[in-house]
């Protein structure tokens, strides 16, 4: 991309120079500090005045976080910047993976407090993912489309398929059978689990192309015939790669959302019931 | 004083020259779309860099027009009978200069469609305003001290070309010398170096082109291609050259003026190598700017897809803040180099849509967005005359159900429409003209960059485009 313009755009995880980065590393050394020295009287765990206190953050930051779904879609006028949630959300998710560690005072076991902290470092694991892949897919998604649509892929492999089925009139046998498969072959891919899991390159291009080549070469079809036959096959080949990597890339960016967004809802039960817990056997 | 209307609509065209062709029932039709407005001595009328859509004419008083000249402040004064603010005509262009009265004054203020109108219809008016504004120009370019016998001179001799888009005024190499005035539109100079074209500059109406050669009696040293429909004037070499010699700092001003761009053109010539990257990448970019009418844009949304995860909120907060209508298309449109330009208004500097609108609907607003008004009627013309496709006809969607249950159960329609199958219209409401507004008058600015979550969208300026503080 141009140098120019590439300065105008600034990401959320750079957002006002790593605003919340800054807010969330300092947090972190702050909590870190009094875990070390804060005069408690036992060994850390959720029970102590210090125990208590990280805890109401947590719960405090994690309804915050679970609130940027709520707030990405209530879009009203003023001078907030989704980015910057954004931003907030990332870093400061950070922070509270490591407040609720403190929280437990590390007090693992099989029990529903420890559930609850499984299921929110579920949320944040996947958070991570998460930025990952928005870090990285997007360009490849670009790369691959280059400046076509989705729409404008699937209406050229609608013409290929259209020619195609003309020239597939002229054959017979095996080739007929493959070419038969190439045709209904199709890029498009219903659910996205499938465009996450299946093939790109498919052996049906490659099987249809190597019968060509040999009716050609043992003289059953026609030279003109063959190469345009191998033209369209190619162009095919190469319609559907992009668009499954295009549904592919889709499907990556929203599904770790599938993991993210239940597992909120979910944790913040299992919280709910630990601190119901943690009052009704005080 | 109290006149009869007769009486005004005699003494109007007595004051103001440029209205005396008018008959009385012409001149009563224009008057009803303009406005009379009185400033007390020392009122600003309009501040420089404000966007502006008017003209006006002084009835009676007079005011000043400030320039600034480097350091000094110079005042240029008008009384009764003349006209200012004519960069009203290219609509989307600030105001050059603040204005002031300079006693108590009595101004017509003319609306930018109205003149044109005007113009259209009296061959007379037309020429009259065309004269106006060329001299104007010729003042700011050869500055103030260019008398008025001069300017006269140089109109005289003067001829007026139009050069549709994408066609060359100028050729490098070509051994022509005559000088141009760009009077309405714009141009890119290009240059030809190591086998390819390359970008120099981008040049807006008011600018002069092609000076150089005839003045120093070279071959053209670059080439001029006009952007968009252009008007130039064109200077033959003899009229220019008198025009220097009437006045020692005319010549000081232009001669200053071109050793500047000679230093340019010789700074990219001898850094090509270590600038040919540079270099290249601006023309590409200029190259893809202008083939996309950018060149006409103010602002246009533009999405960096390094960053863009396809979500389309953009698309939904444009529907949230525009009765449930997205505005913008954000997967439609072209790309270059990862920079994704969606299908939505690009707030063009002579907006087309504007020329055919019976209600008068279009227009542009202060802060320079041009903007549909509730006064549409839905007739469609604006649709058809959009070269960027960015005007819809819709009507008006149902309005959306309670905000948390749409959110959290998916009742009813939810944000942004997304499904805009499932969205019932009012089919009672009719379909009006729809375009992006740059959602002019919410607090924020526009919706679909502040509801980005990844910090992929944002607003550029054609001169963000085509910036040159690299080299
Ligand atoms: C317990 C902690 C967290 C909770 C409850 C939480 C909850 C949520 C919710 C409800 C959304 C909105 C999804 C949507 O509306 O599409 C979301 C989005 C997101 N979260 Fe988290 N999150 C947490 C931690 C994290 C962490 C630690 C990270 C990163 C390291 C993260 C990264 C993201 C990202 C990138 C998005 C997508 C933003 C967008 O596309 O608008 N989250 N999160």
């Amino acid at each position: 991309m141009p140098n120019v313009i590439s300065q105008r755009f600034e990401s959320f995880l750079s957002f006002n120079r790593y605003r919340y980065l800054w807010v969330a590393l300092a947090l972190m050394v702050v909590a870190i500090g009094c875990y070390v020295f804060a005069p408690v009287k036992t060994e850390h765990n959720g029970g102590t005045w210090f125990g208590y206190t990280l805890g109401v953050i947590s719960v405090g930051l994690m309804v915050w976080l679970a609130a940027l779904g709520l707030r990405k879609r209530l879009i009203r006028p003023g001078k907030w910047s989704q980015k910057g949630r954004t931003s907030a959300h990332v870093y400061l998710g950070i922070a509270l993976a490591l407040i609720a560690t403190l929280h437990t005072g590390f007090q693992f076991g099989w029990n529903v407090h420890t559930a609850a902290f499984g299921g929110m470092m579920i949320v944040i694991v996947s958070g991570f993912i998460g930025v990952a892949i928005y870090a990285t897919v997007p360009s490849k998604l670009s790369e691959n489309s280059g400046s076509q649509t989705f729409v404008e892929l699937k209406s050229q492999l609608d013409q290929v398929n259209l020619q195609l089925d003309k020239v597939l009139f002229e054959l017979d046998g095996p080739p007929l059978k493959l070419g038969e498969r190439v045709l209904k072959t199709d890029g498009v891919l219903v659910s996205q689990l499938r465009a996450l899991f299946s093939q790109v390159a498919l052996p049906v291009f490659e099987q249809f192309r190597d019968s060509i080549q040999q009716a050609r070469d043992a003289g059953a079809i026609e030279r003109d015939l063959s190469l345009t036959v191998l033209r369209l096959t190619q162009s095919k080949a190469a319609l559907v790669k992009r668009i499954r990597l295009h549904q592919r890339y889709k499907a990556l960016i929203s599904i770790w959302l599938a993991v993210h967004v239940p597992f909120t809802f979910f944790s913040m039960l299992l919280v709910g019931i630990h601190i119901f817990a943690v009052f009704y056997y005080w | 004083m109290q006149h009869t209307v007769e009486e005004w609509l005699a003494l109007i065209p007595k004051a103001i020259d440029l209205l005396s062709p008018l008959s009385p029932l012409q001149l009563r039709d224009f008057l009803l779309e303009t406005s009379m407005r009185h400033a007390k001595a020392g009122e600003v009328i309009f501040e420089k860099g404000a966007a502006g859509s008017s003209v006006f004419a002084v009835f009676a008083g007079g005011i000043k027009i400030l320039i600034e000249t480097g350091e000094d402040l110079l005042e240029i004064p008008m009384g009764a009978g003349q006209m200012f603010g004519e960069v009203g005509l290219i609509s989307g262009r600030p105001r050059g200069s603040t204005v002031v009265s300079s006693e108590s004054t009595i101004l017509l203020e003319i609306p930018r469609t109205a003149l044109l109108k005007l113009m259209l219809s009296q061959e007379r008016i037309k020429n009259y305003v065309d004269d106006l504004v060329a001299t104007r120009m010729f003042s700011q370019v050869f500055g103030p001290s260019l008398s008025d016998e001069s300017k006269k001179m140089i109109l005289a001799a003067s001829e007026l070309i139009t050069v549709p888009p994408n066609q060359y005024l100028i050729t490098e190499g070509d051994t022509k010398s005559d000088a141009y005035l760009i009077r309405s539109g714009s141009m890119v100079v290009e240059r030809e170096l190591m086998g390819s074209t390359v970008f120099v500059t981008y040049l807006q109406a008011g600018a002069v082109v092609g000076e150089m050669a005839a003045l120093m009696d070279g071959s053209r040293n670059a080439s001029v291609k006009a952007t968009v429909k252009s008007e130039v004037l064109k200077i033959p070499k003899e009229a220019l050259i008198a025009a220097l010699a009437s006045s020692d700092d005319v010549r000081a001003l232009v001669e200053s003026r071109m050793e500047s761009r000679i230093q340019v053109n010789d700074f990219i010539t001898s850094n090509k190598t270590q600038f040919s990257s540079a270099v290249e990448m601006n023309s590409a970019i200029a190259g893809f700017v202008f083939e996309n009418g950018l060149g006409e844009a103010t602002d246009v949304l533009v999405i960096n897809e390094n960053l863009c995860i396809g979500c389309d909120y953009c698309e939904i907060a444009c529907a949230e803040s525009h009765n449930g209508i997205t505005l913008l298309n954000r997967e439609a449109g072209t790309t270059f180099e990862k920079l994704h330009i969606p299908t939505s208004c690009r707030h063009c500097e002579q907006p087309q849509c504007m020329t055919e609108c019976p209600p008068n609907a279009i227009t542009r607003s202060v802060d320079g967005e041009v903007f549909i008004a509730d006064t549409c009627i839905g007739c469609g013309n604006c649709e058809r005359n959009c070269p960027y496709d960015v005007i819809k006809m819709e009507r008006a969607p149902e309005p959306r159900s309670n905000f948390l249950s749409s959110v959290l159960f998916g009742l009813g329609p939810g944000i942004g429409h997304r499904d805009r199958r499932a969205v019932k219209v009012e089919t009672s409401s009719p379909k009006l003209a729809r375009k992006c507004d740059m959602c002019k008058g919410i607090d924020g600015g526009p919706a679909c960059v502040r509801a980005c979550p990844t910090g992929a969208a944002a607003r550029v300026s054609v001169n963000e485009f085509i910036n040159f503080n690299e080299l």
